[in-house]
């Protein structure tokens, strides 16, 4: 598989409009290129770099892992649910066993470690701090409660402007407060919200959510907006050669799972990151995402951070 | 506005003499229905006692300028919502917590000076109640 | 629904007969939360228990109609029908400290709230209204002098709703009568509604019953069972409507209403729009609906 093969292409029309897209995960999806969507992590060759990269921004600021006291039972059984999936998915380089003291071995990054469940201290990082170091993805975790869904936990390195230490403890429909007018009006975060309510224990959706992002820079936290901004309001101005080469389309796969055990909502993000000189391999997607971003409304575009760049790449991918 | 009468105890604070009149009015109504009340005038209640020794069936009655409200709802994690009513006086300044360093600035301003690290920050809609601010983060303007 | 074998049966209370389900291929069920039930299949009923333990599965039936007399006479080597879990009851996990107030064969969701409490080393306290005291001496075990047992005339003496610590959340299972007892006592002294939990053993999704969708354009009427969705029966007729959730939130499998009289159970259509459309992946309807199709 390679980085285009297993590209989750996001736009499925010429228009773009914000919906509650969730279907069931696990279902493999055939794209022009190839295929993704098979299992819920799926490790790829970018595997080694990107959890090496995770762990560096953990260890510069260890707040992109919050852990409020209530959400240690569902840390665990993060913890737990995603090594037996990243084992599942890996058999030959990952294992874990589990028993009084469980033992996983991950030979993609000669990690073996042992450790006792509910025991932060048995884990360097804790549960999620651990878990960090595992996985491409970012983890958030999701209490529920007074009929409400609750950012409580989670271990995020690759957020795309937006602060895991700022908005741990809050509901989710605060947390989403910024997003534009439009997505409110279309009831989409209320129907989201209360779909991720009833989701009953161990069920798995996905959704697929979209930007653009200059360089394969992943770390878009808010945090450190003044390392990424001015990169991406520079573009606006630049080359095609320069345009093809560093704006990337930016992918974000989140799964929405109800673990089991704790009853918490699990919520992934593995962000997949494609330049458009390598979208451009497949015609149809570069024509597709020069329609959608001509299309895209003026609210919209400036929500997703895309104003400044947007006439340069409508003109990169719809101009022969 | 009115009181939560389905209270079995009550708190009263008014940060400020604006915030006093509505706090005056909570406290004779509580007391015309015999509930007990402990009352507060000032920026700085002693919340921390108050809650250790309070019982479930309290409720806490805020009165005063945003700001302090909301530093006062982010000590007060332990209570629900419904526990709590919020009276807002004055919402003129904000408290601005800057993404990168964390320090929390008093301001009337949107864009401003981190007071801790000095940066040029955008006042975001968003607020934590956890934290009692709304998010400033880095503006090139 | 999965297919479940009993392991293992006992009788842990007079009246009560405890299921051991396990999977027959191995491996544990599928996990669930403290407070969780599942739905069994009892011959021709349906009925929900809460889960004692979740691996494997343990339910506690008491003998008491139809639906509970099938499952007391089941052996093991026996298969039942399991519905997938589901929480209802959950523990508010912020909760300072946990007041568990169980009456009867009520403990069964509370008996795995209190194992998880210990477990996490978190405040709980429980008190016990019975007369045979089915998991008593396993609840006594557990929680020591935390666990106060009481007979219905004495629970006010045993449980004060005016002397917990701010945080507190109450969790009420047992018959309705004692259920309104606390509760109505909890509201008196002053509880807001968001720290009473009460398990009313409730069923989970309803299977509904049979009705006919009319396809007005195709001229066809088509049978929907009990149990089956609309979707499913639109999908098993060979009519192709595309979906994506399936559980009436994202919208796509919106079809044009023209009449009858639909039981709308989806969370998409705003009100205005429900005499008009209706999501066939959840909703149902009581005889017929008419749909442009």
């Amino acid at each position: 598989m390679t980085r285009l093969s297993r590209f989750p292409f996001p736009l499925a029309a010429d228009t773009f409009t914000y919906t509650t897209n969730v279907e069931p995960a696990r279902v493999p999806v055939a794209t022009a290129a190839g295929e993704w969507g098979a299992g819920i992590v799926e490790p790829d060759d970018e595997y080694r770099t990107e959890v090496a990269e995770r762990a560096a921004v953990v260890a510069r600021d260890p707040s992109r892992v919050q852990l409020l006291p209530h959400m240690r039972p569902a840390a665990w059984d993060a913890l737990l649910t995603l090594l037996r999936e990243l084992a599942a998915q890996c058999p030959a380089h990952m294992a874990l066993v589990e028993g009084p003291q469980c033992l996983w071995r991950n030979d993609l990054l000669g990690v073996e470690q042992r450790f006792t469940v509910g025991d932060d201290e048995s884990l360097p990082g804790g549960p999620l701090g651990f878990l960090n170091g595992q996985l491409q993805e970012d983890v958030v975790l999701l209490d529920q409660r007074e009929d409400a869904l609750w950012v409580d936990a989670g271990a995020v390195a690759f957020a795309a402007d937006w602060s895991l230490a700022f908005v741990t403890g809050m509901r989710f429909a605060e947390v989403h407060r910024p997003v534009v007018a439009r997505v409110h009006q279309a009831g989409v975060l209320t129907r989201a919200e209360q779909f991720l309510l009833r989701l009953p224990p161990g069920a798995e959706y996905r959704r697929l959510n979209w930007t653009l992002s200059v360089d394969r820079r992943l770390d878009l936290s808010t945090e450190v907006r003044e390392e990424w901004e001015p990169q991406r309001a520079a573009l606006a101005a630049a080359a095609p050669a320069e345009l093809g080469r560093r704006v990337h389309l930016r992918v974000e796969l989140q799964h929405l799972i109800r673990l089991g055990a704790s009853g918490a909502v699990l919520f992934l993000i593995r962000t997949h990151l494609l330049s458009l000189d390598e979208l451009a391999a497949v015609p149809a997607w570069r024509r597709r995402v020069g329609r959608v971003l001509a299309a895209l409304p003026d609210d919209v575009a400036d929500y997703k951070g895309l104003s400044g760049v947007r006439p340069g790449v409508v003109r990169w991918c719809l101009e022969p | 506005m009115a009181v939560d009468e389905s209270g079995r105890t009550f708190g009263i604070v008014a940060v400020d003499a604006a915030a006093r009149p509505v706090a005056e009015a909570w406290g004779t109504r509580l007391r015309e229905l015999g509930r007990p009340v402990q009352t507060w005038f000032g920026p700085a209640p002693p919340l921390d006692a108050w809650l250790t020794a309070a019982r479930v069936g309290y409720r806490l009655l805020l009165a005063g300028p945003e700001a302090d409200l909301l530093a006062l709802r982010a000590r007060a994690g332990v209570l629900l919502d419904a526990e709590i009513t919020l009276y807002v006086t004055d919402s003129r300044e904000r408290v601005v917590r800057c993404a990168r360093c964390r320090t929390a600035t008093r301001t009337a301003a949107a864009v401003l000076d981190c007071a801790g690290c000095g940066l040029r920050m955008a006042v975001h809609d968003h607020v934590s109640t956890v934290h009692g601010a709304h998010l400033g983060s880095w503006s090139g303007a | 629904m999965t297919e479940l074998v009993v392991s293992r049966t006992a009788d842990p209370a007079p009246g009560i007969r405890e299921l051991t389900l396990a999977d027959p291929r191995g491996g544990p069920p599928p996990a669930a939360p403290p407070g969780a039930h599942v739905v069994l299949t009892c011959g021709d009923r349906r009925n929900a228990y809460s889960l004692v333990d979740t691996d494997p599965y343990v339910v506690a039936v008491r003998r008491q109609g139809a639906g509970s007399s099938w499952l007391h006479r089941l052996a093991p080597g026996d298969r039942v029908e399991v519905s997938g879990p589901r929480s209802t009851f959950a523990p508010v996990r912020t909760a300072r400290r946990h007041l568990l107030v169980a009456g009867g064969i009520g403990v069964t969701p509370l008996l795995s709230h209190a194992r998880e409490a210990v477990r996490w080393g978190q405040d709980v306290r429980m008190v016990y209204v019975h007369r045979r005291g089915a998991y008593a001496a396993e609840l006594r075990a557990l929680l020591g002098d935390r666990l106060r047992e009481a007979g219905r005339a004495d629970l006010e003496r045993a449980l004060d709703l005016t002397d917990q610590p701010l945080g507190t959340h109450l969790y009420v299972c047992g018959p309705p009568g004692l259920q309104d007892r606390v509760v109505d006592a909890a509201a008196r002294a002053g509880w807001p509604g968001a720290r009473i939990h009460r398990e009313r053993f409730t069923a989970a999704p309803e299977p509904g019953v049979a009705f006919t969708a009319r396809l007005r354009r195709t001229g066809r009427d088509l049978a929907v069972p009990e149990g089956t969705t609309l979707l499913g029966a639109l999908e098993a007729a060979g009519l192709a409507v595309p979906s994506q959730c399936r559980q009436g939130v994202c919208g796509e499998c919106r079809l044009p209403l023209l009449g009858g009289r639909p039981l709308h159970r989806d969370h998409y259509l705003a009100p205005e729009e429900r005499a008009a459309a209706i999501m066939p992946c959840v909703s149902r309807a009581e005889t017929l609906v008419e749909l442009d199709l």
